[in-house]
């Protein structure tokens, strides 16, 4: 893969409100990229900071100046609150960690519970079963 | 004797229902096959109806579709190039000609979007080439790589 540094292209093509907003999307993306690490759902949060690029970009190519700040300002609004998100998304990753080693510890106890008394009363059971199946039978004796 | 091969028997079957459980619990959420999609869509949003001609000043209407289904969030970033026939371009090395735009997105896995697309491309030019590459902004936020997937329209521009 090859690679390139971004800051000096966009630069020269950006006003500066832009890339003060689009810099920082960028580093909560990478906010974000380390929460999915840590197991933390991203769909919301990916979809929110998406739609402030958006505007951004919408307010990169307007000609208007206060439909511009608009969008400017409402891509901040959102770019800050998915960034406020990000330890709330942590905490949730966490949880869930946590929540998913209890069901592993708590199925696995059932389960080797479920083979020991599978062992101690399984062929009690499965002879029980076998006898009451042939109950009805008769045997006869031939000499 | 015949109890105990039974009890053998059950205890081997829940064992193997324990793994069992165990491993689906366990297996991490992620895909097999990471992938990106990118797509050229024309003026109606539509595969195929892509305009042959332009005029010099003219605007070219099209649509981008990115997909993402690498199992991790990504900052997609499109860089549509000018060139020609002579443009050298595939899956391990990006068109060396000058990008006439760009447009991102970021996605989690599992998300796409469409993007509109508005090109002036300027310079009258019979076999023209409009160059759609794709390339992620690297973890760290700073640098971008070529991701390797490309698409290209041919127009003539008057």
């Amino acid at each position: 893969m090859l690679g390139v540094a971004i800051a000096p292209k966009y630069h020269s093509v950006m006003a500066d409100g832009d890339e003060d907003v689009e810099a920082r999307i960028r580093t909560i993306y990478v906010r974000l990229v380390d929460a999915e690490k840590n197991g933390a759902r991203m769909e919301e949060a990916a979809a929110k900071l998406n739609t402030a690029l958006q505007m951004v970009s919408e307010a990169h190519i307007s000609v208007n100046q206060s439909a511009r700040s608009a969008l400017l300002l409402e891509a901040q609004r959102i770019a800050a609150e998915v960034e406020a998100s990000v330890p709330e998304l942590m905490r949730e990753a966490e949880n869930e960690a946590e929540a998913r080693t209890v069901l592993i510890i708590a199925v696995s106890s059932a389960l080797v519970a479920g083979a020991v008394l599978a062992y101690i009363y399984g062929p009690r059971i499965f002879w029980g079963l076998w006898l009451r199946a042939r109950a009805g039978w008769w045997v006869e004796r031939r000499d | 004797m015949i109890e105990e091969e039974v009890g053998v028997v059950a205890l081997a079957m829940t064992v193997a229902s324990v793994a069992l459980v165990i491993s689906q619990v366990l297996v991490p959420r992620g895909v097999v096959e990471p992938f990106s999609e990118i797509g050229v869509l024309g003026p109606n949003m539509m595969v195929g109806d892509y305009p042959r001609t332009v005029s010099a000043n003219g605007t070219l209407n099209l649509f981008v579709y990115l997909g993402n289904h690498e199992g991790r969030i990504l900052y997609y970033v499109v860089h549509v190039k000018l060139g020609d026939e002579a443009t050298l371009v595939d899956d391990a090395t990006p068109a060396d000609v000058p990008v006439v735009a760009t447009y991102e997105a970021i996605l989690a896995n599992g998300q796409s979007c469409t993007i509109p697309v508005s090109i002036t491309p300027g310079g009258p030019n019979g076999h023209a080439r409009l160059i759609f590459e794709l390339w992620v902004m690297g973890e760290d936020g700073m640098e971008l790589e070529y991701h390797g997937r490309w698409l290209q329209v041919w127009i003539d521009i008057t």
